[in-house]
């Protein structure tokens, strides 16, 4: 008779019960500390890039010099040029050979191999950076002396491959969850093959694409490993050029060019974001 | 059946040929559809791993490159030193330290990601829907902000004239600044700071789809707080928390740019060793080995925590 | 008129096969309303989707007017369908949704323009042409859908379990505005359902499927009144299945009787049965209670349980051979009592398993 009784409060206090085991709080607390640890060192160095001063602890007076200065470095304008000619190659090549390799994994049926070749697609992701740096470098070095060809084309050609799995991850996700009566709906209507793709598969798809290629984008702008050890002279890309003003000591205009790498990376991955919600 | 096909021949010849213009048309598009991507990436991607494995197996040119002769050197050299003068090999543990350090190093980081995210992943599966996706956007986008801006930051922190022991000058705790950059301590933090996002988001998508009133259903049983915990969330959340170690592990052993600017070069970890070899150190054959075996552990890793998931669902099933 | 002859469809191969549709022959006439009833599984979604051409059949020929289109694509298929969750294209709107199918067909704008409005009237949208979809309730979007399909004046309609989504209220009225549509366009509506009432209640012809066959095909009231199989008196409305004995026939009529009762001659479902023991329907509602002890009654039990419902009660009697019955009737017995049961015997029927 004792266990009823026990059982009693516990069935009174039900509703307060479950919340206060859904709220651990100390979880709570533990949160926004993580949160806090993530995002200080990066406001800390936003910050003080508006810092009239040199150091990167006493703040003077909001100033826009480093900015200026950044702007006036040749170097630094270099450096960028090459980023985005790099990462905008890669983004659309990548892109579109994700999508189409998205299209033939979700749609029309399994077959042999699928998986093997999704894993193929994803194997950049699978191993670490710094392996796939060196085995590159090996590989076109020898690609370099056998074909004679040199320039740009072969740090592009190194950022696509790394840009696939990126771009390919949204795509995919998306067609899995678009069900396939759109273009059943559509060849029923008369629509051909490629008119069901490009009046329907490929519009409603457009999120996911635009989703992939910032991603790709954001990725390749960021690389530093397989950039560094690839790279021939002269392609040096703005991550590369930080490094080497970090190596040498702190500089504020690096805090400057940093601040609009992380403004430009934060706004592409907010759209995106946007983009995949407004799909639900 | 046979007579019945028999009955209306050219009908089901359309048909056969129809089953089998479709059939080949859909494996033609497929093709086209699926061949950029796997010439691409096995050319660009697979074929240099290969190629590594081969220089592997040679010497190493004066200038960087190699020599076309074979040789198991690069692999020799990792446990003993060739003495210049009588060629004899010498034990040698400078690079086993470096390979410990790194496993060392990269385990903690696991483990240290863990215990932070776990509890943030699930706070965040515990908060009303419309609430989760801010804390998820919130969680991942320093993730998507450039590693070695990120690393910088942390950099401009923990220096000597950084951040933190400023505030402990201030506030009197210390009188000189503690040495807290190029130490372990430092790369650790940097690592875990890295990867936090790795770890939190699969275990929150283990417990995305947790019901709640499981726990009340536990709590109804008798089940104390913490025995809820270790019956219920835990088991659920297992496959997540498996899949996370994996992710931070991988890349924490691979990590450059953390050891290369917190470590200051001198606390040394594989990757740094690999681009080394690759650079001032001219020894390309032996960076291709380090590297291959690099990637061997992290297979490995995978393999075991793929084993470790399935584990989990052959119980269920 | 469609002309379904000899078609199998299996999925996968080797093995893993499973075999969907078995060998089978159906012909819908033309300009009907004609539904294919079934529980989930029995096949009747493959078939359409085979009229449709979403699916090739493993075997077998599928004709439309005299001419073969089993092998044929979708698009190029003079058959459009309303799927059972509308697959309206999201990122157009309404009119674009209306006039895709003829967008497709590259017709004139004028053309397209005009059988837009057109079919907007029909389907009475008027006044959403330019909404987005997903701004419509389920009912609006039912109704596009069935514009959509027909705006390019089909020579068949198909229907996948179109009203299963609505809710009850809306349902019982596009049961009606579909019968409208048949009857003002004139198309051949081909509808799946699982739901006999719906079926009961809007088709010219029914055919009764199950495990990848056609059981049986005819008008309502055929299937409701004289059921060839268990399965289709199980399936249809409710209904009693007792055991008699087959004593012979009479021309296209069997004899029968229960128990130690008189003879009756009943209709039958099959002149080949063996005489012995046969399972027999008998509609809960053609039930009468009479006593025990009257020459009327045909089967004699004792009443179990007793439920009102309003416009009547329904009554479980128990057989002496611990059949139940059903029977629905305005006064019920107490419980505990022996009654007898008795039914107009035209409506009884033989049935063939």
């Amino acid at each position: 008779m004792a266990e009823p009784l026990r059982r009693k409060p516990n069935f009174l206090t039900r509703a307060t019960g479950t919340r206060e085991l859904r709220r651990q709080p100390l979880f709570t607390g533990l949160s926004w500390f993580v949160l806090l640890l993530l995002y200080a060192p990066i406001a800390i160095l936003i910050v003080f890039s508006f810092n009239d001063n040199r150091s990167v602890v006493r703040w003077t007076e909001f100033s826009l010099r480093w900015y200026a200065a950044a702007m006036d470095n040749g170097d630094i304008r270099h450096a960028a040029g090459i980023s985005i000619q790099v990462a905008l190659t890669a983004t659309v090549v990548s892109t579109m050979i994700a999508t189409m390799a998205a299209l033939a994994t979700t749609r029309g049926g399994g077959f042999l191999g699928r998986s093997a070749a999704i894993a193929l697609i994803n194997q950049p992701l699978m191993i670490p950076e710094i392996v796939t740096a060196i085995a590159t470098l090996a590989f076109f070095s020898m690609l370099r002396q056998l074909t004679g060809l040199t320039g740009l084309g072969w740090l592009i050609l190194a950022h696509t491959v790394f840009c696939i799995p990126f771009a390919f991850m949204p795509v995919r996700a998306r067609l899995a969850d678009m069900s396939e009566t759109f273009e059943s709906a559509a060849a029923d209507l008369y629509a051909t093959p490629w008119q069901a793709f490009r009046h329907v598969t490929l519009p409603l798809l457009m999120p996911g694409i635009l989703a992939g290629a910032m991603l790709a984008f954001v990725v390749s702008l960021d690389d530093v490993i397989i950039t560094l050890l690839v790279a021939g002279p002269g392609e040096t890309t703005l991550p590369i050029y930080i490094l080497g003003q970090i190596r040498r000591g702190v500089t504020p205009e690096v805090n400057a060019v940093s601040t609009v790498l992380i403004v430009l990376t934060v706004a592409m991955v907010a759209m995106t974001f946007l983009l995949q919600r407004n799909r639900k | 059946m046979a007579e019945l096909v028999q009955q209306i021949p050219k009908a089901s010849e359309n048909l056969q040929q129809a089953l089998h213009a479709r059939a080949k048309g859909k494996r033609r598009v497929r093709l086209f559809l699926l061949l950029p991507a796997l010439m691409i990436i096995g050319i660009f991607g697979l074929a240099p791993l290969s190629i590594a494995l081969i220089y592997s197996f040679l010497e190493p040119g004066t200038y960087g490159g190699v020599e076309w002769v074979f040789s198991t050197d690069a692999y020799v050299q990792f446990l003993f030193e060739r003495d210049i003068f009588d060629d004899t090999l010498s034990f040698n543990s400078a690079y086993l330290q470096i390979f410990g350090r790194s496993f060392g190093l990269a385990i903690f980081t696991m483990f240290g990601t863990l215990m932070l995210g776990f509890p943030v992943a699930y706070f965040i599966a515990a908060r009303p829907p419309e609430q989760r996706n801010a804390w998820l956007f919130a969680i991942t986008l320093p993730f998507w902000t450039n590693l070695l801006i990120r690393t910088y930051s942390m950099l401009l922190i923990v220096r000597d004239e950084g951040f933190i022991n400023l505030a402990l000058m201030k506030l009197g705790v210390i009188s000189t600044p503690m040495q807290m950059l190029y130490t372990d301590g430092a790369v650790l933090a940097g690592l875990v700071y890295s990867y936090l996002p790795f770890m939190i988001l699969p275990i929150y998508a283990s417990l995305e789809k947790f019901d709640f009133s499981l726990l009340e259903a536990g709590h109804d049983l008798y089940a104390s707080r913490m025995q809820v915990f270790r019956q219920i969330v835990i088991p659920i959340s297992r496959p997540g928390i498996v899949a996370g170690c994996a992710l931070v592990l991988i890349p924490a052993l691979g990590a450059y740019i953390t050891p290369e600017l917190l470590g200051g070069g001198k606390k040394l970890m594989i990757g740094n060793l690999i681009a080394m070899q690759f650079g001032s150190g001219r020894n390309w054959p032996f960076g291709s080995a380090a590297a291959l075996i690099l990637m061997g552990v992290v297979l490995i890793a995978l393999l075991l925590s793929l084993r470790a998931g399935a584990e989990k669902e052959n119980r269920h099933g | 008129m469609i002309d379904v002859r000899h078609v199998t469809k299996r999925f996968g191969e080797g093995a893993t096969a499973v075999t969907a549709l078995e060998n089978v022959s159906l012909a819908v006439p033309e300009g009907s309303f004609f539904t294919l009833l079934g529980p989930s599984g029995c096949g009747k979604t493959t078939l359409l989707r085979l009229i449709a051409g979403f699916e090739l059949p493993s075997e077998g020929e599928i004709r439309l007017d005299g001419e073969s289109i089993g092998h044929l694509p979708p698009h190029k298929r003079p058959v459009n369908t309303v799927f059972q969750n509308y697959a309206l294209f999201p990122h157009m709107s309404v009119a674009r949704n209306i006039g895709f199918g003829l967008e497709m067909l590259k017709r004139p704008k004028a053309e397209i323009a005009a059988t837009i409005e057109e079919m907007l009237d029909l389907v009475q949208l008027g006044a959403f042409a330019a909404r987005r979809v997903d701004q419509l309730s389920g009912g609006q979007q039912q109704r596009v859908a069935l514009a959509r399909a027909l705006a390019p004046r089909p020579k068949v309609l198909l229907l996948d379990e179109p009203l299963s989504a609505l809710d009850l209220k809306l349902r019982k009225g596009m049961q009606s505005e579909l019968k409208r549509l048949q009857n003002e366009t004139g198309i051949t509506f081909v509808f799946v359902t699982h739901d006999q009432s719906e079926a009961l209640a809007m088709s010219d012809q029914i055919a009764v499927m199950s495990a990848g066959a056609v059981q049986q095909v005819g008008t309502p009231e055929d299937i409701y009144t004289a059921p060839q199989s268990r399965f289709v008196a199980d399936f249809i409305g409710d209904t009693n299945i007792v055991t008699g004995e087959l004593l012979g026939y009479e021309g296209p009529m069997a004899r029968i009787r229960f128990a130690d009762g008189p003879p009756l001659t009943v209709k039958t479902a099959s002149a080949t049965l063996v005489p012995g023991p046969v399972h027999i329907a008998l509609r809960p509602e053609t039930i009468t209670v009479c006593d025990a002890a009257s020459e009327a009654a045909l089967l004699r039990g004792t009443v179990r349980d007793a439920t009102y419902f309003g416009a009547g009660s329904q009554m479980l009697v128990c057989l002496d051979d611990g059949t139940e019955i059903q029977a629905q009737v305005d006064r019920p017995s107490p419980v505990g009592t022996v009654v007898g049961l008795s039914c107009d015997t035209s409506m009884l029927q033989v049935l063939a398993d």
